[in-house]
């Protein structure tokens, strides 16, 4: 008896051991091919100089994470990219900072207009788009920013195709890309899934992560997370410092929660997984190059607990990272976070980190800092 | 994440466990049992003991560096316990195993029709959720009456840390509860155990439907 049911419970633990090897978050560099907008192909590692102008994909490696994406991906439309702002935005000097800002806009329910203007010194209104007087450049990471786009393939359901985020609040708002154009911004918006079906009078439109900056881009990522919910695309691009050093700027969005049987198989690690692969992506950006050792990202990573693990991986990644101000950003729950890291660049700093208490009709406050050059402390 | 080791180890715990109640002398069984009944405590047991050690640290557990690995070990100390006390009742009391087996089977059906809703309702659900819904209320179900006990004491528990605690909110609440249910359900696990050689029935509601 002893022997038979000793093989039964082998098997079990087989199958729970099986069931476990799902949860990699192994990350790879892909390819585009010509006229897409997904992901492909695996691309190994290159000693050529990196391309900064083009956008470089990189991707969870599981087959279900590739499956999925990709099939998230097929009905979503391409990147939009401009890496120059108008010219007569202020530079980022010696003198001024850096202002770095994050904010879910939940799509047309955020009135991103409004948002630029009030918190960015950003006015768009008139003939051209200028700066108030006093306003530090900046750089905005978006989560659930959209776009319309009536080349889009009509859907009419499908478990490839989210809900409709905000249903009605974005009938007549411009879109993401739209105000980046009208402000004269530079942009880079990677979308990652559809916001909801074709059906009703609403037009077609996807949403994302974007990056909209007043000072140029360079070095456009993005990172194909791991699949837990739904396709999620975290955004990276890079501006140059007073001195030159790169600073890279970074954006994800991370899933409320999984699927019932990921959530339990995995130990409720959803938020985690992603949290490695996003990290795992950067890293490899930073790889394959060129060389930034400056990091600062924001992002919607729709935490429950400031403590939470993926948190703790993101604060064990990013250990200049300011702490947390104790401050909820959607509903009661601390969702939103930014975090930094500098390494060896240590006349960089970062200060005024804080949440923006005017939600400007999104869902999610946001949170903002200035990165700093100065004197080296150590000195 | 669940790691080999660990599931290495829970398989050395749950092997350990199965030569520990095999070797139950025939005369400690004062009810009717069998080998049958003893094979089926140690996975019922083992499979409702580990589900609960998951449900139960999954939340304090992503509150840690080492999440998944912590959730593993809750899961493999359930399913220790689990198979320790399912083994002990099967190997003694039939009728009590298959009470729990009667109740696992309608706390699957409840947990089915349960993730029936969430797919209907959640666009990303499909019938792999039904059925991970389904197997969470077999293994609550399994043991039905330390489970309600656990969440109503957890419910009320966490209710009172949210109103008393200012940092606290409705994931300490949820933790709380889902900690009561795992805990009440391993403490019903074990209170079958020490009673499983007594005919009298255990106090507090049963799942059960009068069948025939």
């Amino acid at each position: 008896m002893t022997a038979r049911h000793a093989r039964k419970f082998l098997a079990l633990v087989g199958v729970a051991a099986a069931s476990a090897c799902g949860f990699s978050h192994e990350m790879e560099r892909a390819l585009v091919p010509p006229g897409g907008q997904c992901p492909a192909t695996s691309a190994g590692r290159t000693d050529a100089l990196p391309d900064t102008t083009v956008i470089r994909w990189y991707r969870a490696a599981q087959d279900r994470d590739i499956r999925l994406s990709s099939d998230w991906c097929s009905v979503v439309g391409s990147p939009a990219v401009d890496l120059r702002p108008v010219p007569d935005f202020p530079r980022w000097e010696q003198e001024n900072g850096l202002d770095v800002v994050t904010w879910n806009m939940e799509v047309g329910g955020g009135d991103l207009l409004a948002f630029l203007d009030a918190e960015l010194g950003l006015e768009c209104s008139g003939a051209r788009p200028r700066m108030r007087a006093g306003s530090n450049p900046f750089v905005l990471l978006l989560q659930e920013a959209w776009r319309r786009d009536s080349g889009l393939p009509r859907i009419e359901g499908g478990r490839n195709v989210p809900w409709t985020i905000d249903p009605d609040a974005a009938a007549g708002r411009p879109d993401v890309v739209q105000i980046a154009e009208e402000c004269g911004l530079s942009y880079l918006y990677i979308p990652s899934a559809r916001n909801g079906t074709d059906r009703g009078s609403r037009p077609s439109e996807d949403m994302g992560a974007a990056v909209l900056a007043s000072v140029p881009l360079s070095t456009p990522v993005a990172i194909e997370l791991p699949h837990e919910a739904g396709r999620k695309v975290g955004v990276a691009a890079t501006v140059l410092s007073p001195v030159g050093a790169r600073v890279r700027v970074a954006t994800a969005h991370f899933d409320v929660a999984s699927t019932l049987i990921r959530t339990i198989l995995s130990g409720n690690q959803t938020r985690a997984r992603q949290a490695d692969g996003f990290i795992d992506g950067l890293d490899a950006a930073e790889r394959d190059g060129p060389l930034t050792g400056i990091l600062v990202v924001g992002g919607d990573f729709n935490t429950w607990s400031s403590t939470e693990t993926a948190i703790d991986l993101m604060r064990d990644a990013f250990p200049d990272s300011p702490p947390w101000d104790g401050e909820a950003t959607r509903g009661s729950f601390p969702a939103d976070h930014m975090f930094f890291r500098r390494r060896s660049f240590v006349n960089f700093s970062i200060d005024g980190y804080r949440r923006i208490e005017n939600a400007h009709g999104s869902d999610h406050h946001a949170r903002r800092l200035t990165v700093r050059y100065g004197a080296d402390p150590t000195n | 994440m669940l790691t080999t080791l660990r599931t290495y180890v829970t398989g050395a715990l749950l092997l350990a466990s199965s030569v520990l109640l095999c070797a139950l002398p025939a005369s400690a069984q004062l009810n009717e049992a069998s080998t049958g009944s003893t094979a089926g405590g140690l996975a019922l047991g083992a499979y409702s003991g580990m589900v609960l050690g998951a449900l139960g640290t999954m939340m304090p557990c992503n509150r840690t560096l080492t999440g998944g690995r912590c959730t593993a070990s809750g899961a493999s100390a359930g399913g220790a316990i689990g198979i320790a006390m399912g083994g002990l009742i099967g190997a003694q009391n039939k009728d009590d195993l298959i009470e729990r087996v009667e109740d696992a089977a309608l706390g699957g059906a409840v947990g089915g029709v349960v993730g029936l809703g969430l797919m209907w309702g959640v666009r990303q659900y499909g019938w792999s959720d039904v059925a991970a819904s389904a197997a969470v209320g077999t293994a609550i179900g399994a043991s039905p009456r330390g489970s309600m006990y656990g969440a109503g004491a957890g419910l009320v528990a966490g209710s009172l840390v949210w109103l008393a605690v200012p940092k606290a909110g409705l994931p300490e609440m949820l933790m709380i509860t889902m900690a009561g249910v795992a805990v009440g359900g391993l403490v019903d696990w074990a209170q079958g155990a020490a009673r499983a050689n007594r005919r009298d029935t255990m106090p507090g509601p049963s799942f059960r439907i009068p069948i025939g």
